[in-house]
């Protein structure tokens, strides 16, 4: 008994240590250009797209190098057929050319692919949750909301970093991708509304200031319009 | 949230996990139906069912942690019930006692009696005669509209077993039905 | 005229057999709750877990180590999170428990490990668990079951479809 007590004893004094030898090896952004460059399986005009828009989306901050290039290894090791991978990652890479945040949609393929699901079915789900992206990033964007700018919400201001506003835009088109699936009805604007603003409020990564400032600042028909585009897009899927 | 009654069986359970009796209610309402109909079909005394439907849903909701997810939760609560009344027809065995005329089916109970179809009266009563091994079989497949391979899951038998049971405890039921008199089927 | 197959006059006689007592069901769900409030408020819901600590420490040597081990255990783990599974980075330790006796292997995969398999460790009664240290935010995940099969989490904080009617778990940290 006191064996194990010294030994449970032991472990927790060293559970600390542990954490120093974990280093990992960074990832640099010339690490995922040479991927795309020499190992990548795509035509060059998509090589030359791909680098251009990760550079891009390097230099803006939109994703780290690491993500990317776990990212790109394992569209590349699929199996599925060479134009359908072209297909995936030059809609990332649109994203990414058009200040999209891409992490959903990365995460989408990620899921698609660990599910089995074919490709073609991966490549229409995030075509589908690019353009809501896009419709939410446009929405936000006429309303001044764009990174680097300063929020002014009550007496208290805000800068918006390019992580956040990628959050915010995906909290949102999330959850109206979201409302719409689960089959409620896009035309009732304001649970349209209410569903996004929850979505806000429980994501901890979103400061409560940002919640405050969606609140006032957009309209319930407005995230009512985009519901129902998507609503009308997943019924031509179908 | 939506209520109770709209929301999904998942995240009625899900609620029911953490501690929401509510819900738990709310499953009660879905599936007691179905669970007193095993329950009477077995026992064939209404006190014994309502007891054995009451006990299920309680060990259910103690063992909630336990239930997989790769089963039917409507397998799961037949499973529970039926052991049940598995368990109460063994420990009948060992003590004899008195029933209560008005609850036996088809007892003198007029009131009982008028709400009954006649029809419903006599299988009650025919069941109640039948091997109690055959009768969960009987009441799973022609109550609650089970497949074989279902009430071989719940029963804990195999295939084979679950038709030999049918097939056993229809004829039983027939040689009941027929000594009574009862007619109108094919 | 016909008469009904044997199978058809069993099945509409137990219909009408159960149905005619279904009045006995009423108020069920009331007597259901009412036990199960009352076994909770009899037990205490915590009353297992804390009464070894009720003991005074003095009458048990080897408590008081175990305790003192407990609490540098819970140290050890906040300050490296080394203990409970792979590190994520910054965040808080979450755990992923779920109850499959039969399962050979349960894995969770999901947005905090870009839908790659994290292996749930058996422990007794087939409760699977693993800990992960993830950062505050929205995350979807979902369990395989034997290398396979896609389940939710039934502790999930809510439920979203995915790729046609499957369904994701999510979870807030």
């Amino acid at each position: 008994m006191r064996g194990i007590l010294l030994t449970v004893l032991l472990l927790a004094l060293l559970a600390p240590v542990g954490l120093l030898a974990e280093q990992q090896p960074q990832v640099t952004a010339q690490d995922v250009y040479d991927y795309i460059n020499y190992t990548l399986e795509v035509s060059a005009q998509t090589r030359a797209v791909l680098l251009q828009a990760f550079h891009k989306g390097f230099e803006e901050g939109a994703l780290a190098p690491e993500r990317a290039l776990s990212f790109l290894r394992r569209v590349n090791a699929s199996g599925a057929p060479i134009e359908l991978r072209e297909q995936v990652l030059l809609t990332i890479a649109d994203a990414l050319l058009k200040s999209v945040p891409v992490e959903m949609l990365l995460s989408k393929v990620e899921e698609g692919l660990a599910k089995g699901r074919p490709m073609d079915e991966i490549l229409a789900e995030i075509q589908e949750r690019k353009l809501t992206l896009e419709g939410v990033k446009a929405l936000f964007e006429s309303k001044g909301f764009r990174a680097g700018i300063e929020l002014q919400i009550g007496s208290a201001t805000l800068t918006l970093s390019v992580e956040l506003t990628g959050l915010v835009i995906t909290d949102v088109a999330g959850a109206l991708e979201d409302y719409v699936r689960s089959g409620k009805d896009p035309t009732d604007s304001f649970a349209v509304y209410q569903e996004v603003l929850l979505r806000l409020q429980r994501d901890r990564s979103i400061p409560p200031m940002l919640t405050e400032w969606v609140g006032a600042n957009i309209r319930p028909e407005e995230l009512g319009r985009i519901a129902q585009e998507i609503a009308a897009r997943l019924r031509e899927m179908r | 949230m939506p209520a109770k009654g709209q929301m999904e069986e998942l995240e009625l359970l899900r609620l029911s996990l953490a501690g929401d009796l509510e819900a738990w209610g709310e499953i009660v309402t879905r599936y007691k139906r179905a669970v007193f109909g095993i329950a009477l079909g077995v026992l064939g005394n209404v006190a014994d069912a309502e007891d054995a439907t009451q006990d299920a849903f309680i060990r259910a909701y103690k063992n909630l942690r336990r239930y997989d997810l790769t089963r039917r939760f409507s397998t799961w609560i037949f499973t529970i019930v039926s052991n049940i009344c598995k368990n109460r027809l063994r420990r009948a065995r060992f003590s004899t006692r008195l029933e209560d005329e008005s609850q036996v089916p088809g007892g003198a109970d007029p009131a009982i009696a008028a709400v009954e179809e006649e029809r419903g009266r006599l299988i009650k009563e025919a069941l109640n005669e039948v091997s109690p091994k055959y009768r969960a079989a009987l009441v799973l497949r022609y109550y609650n509209d089970l497949d074989y391979k279902e009430i071989g899951q719940i029963l804990g038998l195999p295939e084979g077993t679950v038709k030999t049971h049918l097939h056993r405890g229809k004829a039983e039921l027939r040689r009941i039905l027929e000594k009574k008199g009862v007619k109108g089927y094919e | 005229m016909n008469e009904p197959k044997f199978d058809d006059y069993l099945r509409e006689g137990l219909r009408q057999g159960v149905e005619g007592q279904l009045h006995h069901l009423e108020g069920l769900e009331e007597r259901v709750l009412e036990k199960l409030a009352e076994r909770a408020l009899r037990r205490g819901r915590w009353s297992k877990l804390w009464r070894p600590f009720l003991i005074p420490v003095a009458r048990r040597p080897a408590l008081a180590l175990a305790t003192t081990a407990a609490v540098f255990l819970i140290i050890g783990l906040f300050l490296g999170m080394g203990l409970g599974g792979p590190s994520l980075g910054g965040g808080k330790g979450v755990w992923f428990v779920v109850a499959y006796p039969e399962a050979q292997s349960v894995t969770v995969a999901g947005d905090f490990n870009s839908w790659t398999d994290t292996p749930l460790k058996r422990g007794k009664d087939g409760i699977w668990t693993v800990r992960l240290d993830l950062k505050p935010g929205r995350y979807e995940y979902s369990f395989k079951i034997n290398g396979e099969k896609w389940v939710p989490d039934p502790r999930a904080d809510e439920y979203v479809k995915t790729y046609g009617e499957q369904l994701n778990s999510v979870i807030y940290v």
